[in-house]
């Protein structure tokens, strides 16, 4: 309802009529039930925080972990969770969200802690609890935000698609990773969560037999650990 | 919501403002007491603008330090042990702290704000070792606290790590540019402060030097924190 005239005005010479003044009021007391709208309040009509609803506008939802750190950075801490050196997208765990929401926009922030497995010692072979680095043993990484089972191309940190492409991912021993986003979505049920792979070659040929590199089969990293972590999407309603 | 409902004046029924009263303002069922306790859907969609309504951001702030005169060292911050508000003028202090009050105190379970929105990013420069080299993982850490109005408290899963990213044992090696950006966001949520409150935040660093070499330094070349309080849920 916006604004509405009534069918039959009194007027100063006119003798009232109940049969009409009923009429005026019926269709007033039938459209406030469902047809109310942004011209029938006043400018601040509402003064108060308190007066709406919290959830009103927007809606956090928010996952995350806090491995239990150690005093040496190159071992893997309590909670830190092992992403294979496979370019398969794993999901980082406690980075998932699913929720039902309206047709709004989600901004969504992923943000992680990704550090190289290491080695049992400077050139030695791939290990879970090393304590070196060796960049021999370093995978290419990447983060992204999937979105209902797909991962949005622009999420991804690190380059993109590695056989389109020909980007590389993230070559560091440790690497503080962050990703963002603004997306609509349709009503419904949503599932966000944070990814993370390993790109490009993961095996290092080396010089088997010298003192400098191990064998062959010994070569292949394990790939990299997903540390601190968080996943954050924020649901705007309005 | 109360039932909306005209009653219509009858013909033998008078009709004075007393007859009118009694439909509008006055009784259980007068229209006056259906209106003020509309449910949504009496609304249509969109009904209420920002001009009907106040501000849902409760709080929005931030700061920028575009440089950091002076370096941080494992000989004043050593990690794990101990951590430094980040300031403007680096470990010598005195200059403008990296931290954020809120404006007000939020009770992030009974209040209107069930959470605060942090977003640090912090631009790490060099490390470097005065003397003697680098082992691989000399860096820096970073992690971001809340106040609570009575002690900071440590958001566990804000920890991030920086290495000097030098590898196989280079002695020859002693500085390095990192020029890497360490971007944090963290959502503080009741659960993550003792009383539920929240009233200021604030970034730590602290220098990582594996063979704990009092000379591992960390420049840092900015730093930018924002905060943002919405009135929100948490699930």
């Amino acid at each position: 309802m916006s604004w509405r005239f009534p069918k039959y005005p009194v007027k100063n010479t006119q003798v009232v009529d109940l049969e009409d003044m009923n009429e005026n009021f019926y269709g007033f007391a039938e459209e406030i039930g469902g047809r109310l709208n942004e011209h029938n309040w006043s400018e601040g009509a509402i003064s108060a925080t308190t007066q709406i609803a919290k959830d009103a506008a927007f809606v956090w939802h928010q996952d995350g972990e806090a491995p239990t750190l150690n005093s040496s950075l190159a071992y893997p801490d309590t909670g830190d969770q092992l992403i294979t050196a496979r370019p398969t997208w794993t999901k980082i765990d406690d980075c998932s969200l699913t929720f039902t929401c309206p047709d709004c926009f989600l901004w969504i922030h992923g943000t992680v802690q990704l550090t190289q497995a290491g080695s049992t010692a400077i050139d030695g072979i791939p290990t879970a609890m090393g304590i070196v680095w060796n960049p021999a043993y370093f995978v290419l990484m990447q983060l992204g935000i999937q979105l209902d089972d797909y991962v949005i191309p622009e999420t991804i940190v690190g380059g993109t698609e590695l056989n389109n492409d020909r980007a590389s991912g993230i070559k560091q021993p440790m690497f503080p990773a962050g990703t963002s986003l603004v997306i609509p979505v349709a009503a419904g049920r949503h599932t966000v969560t944070l990814v993370a792979r390993a790109v490009g070659p993961t095996v290092d040929k080396g010089t088997p037999g010298t003192p400098a590199t191990p064998a062959i089969n010994e070569k292949s990293p394990w790939g990299f650990y997903a540390s601190c972590r968080e996943l954050i999407c924020l649901e705007m309603r309005r | 919501m109360a039932e909306i409902s005209y009653d219509p004046i009858d013909e033998q029924e008078l009709f004075t403002a007393a007859s009118l009263n009694d439909r509008f303002s006055a009784g259980g069922n007068a229209l006056q007491t259906a209106i003020n306790s509309l449910d949504t859907d009496a609304l249509a969609p969109g009904t209420f603008s920002e001009v009907h309504l106040p501000s849902l951001v409760l709080f929005r702030g931030g700061l920028g330090q575009a440089a950091v005169a002076n370096a941080y060292t494992f000989g004043n911050t050593p990690y794990p042990g101990t951590w430094a508000t980040i300031d403007s003028n680096g470990e010598a202090g005195s200059g403008t702290a990296l931290e954020q009050s809120l404006g007000a105190t939020y009770n992030l379970a009974s209040g209107q704000a069930q959470g605060v929105f942090v977003m640090a990013d912090l631009y790490v420069g060099r490390i470097w070792r005065g003397t003697g080299s680098f082992t691989a993982t000399d860096g820096v850490a970073f992690r971001i606290q809340a106040y609570n109005g009575s002690s900071w408290q440590n958001i566990g899963r804000t920890h991030r790590f920086v290495a000097a990213a030098i590898y196989s044992g280079a002695a020859a090696s002693n500085d390095r540019e990192i020029d890497v950006k360490v971007p944090i966001r963290t959502l503080i949520k009741a659960s993550d402060v003792t009383g539920n409150t929240v009233s200021s935040i604030r970034v730590q660093i602290s220098v990582v030097s594996a063979g704990a070499s009092a000379a591992t330094a960390v420049s840092l070349k900015a730093c930018y924190l924002t905060a943002l309080v919405l009135q929100s849920t948490v699930t």
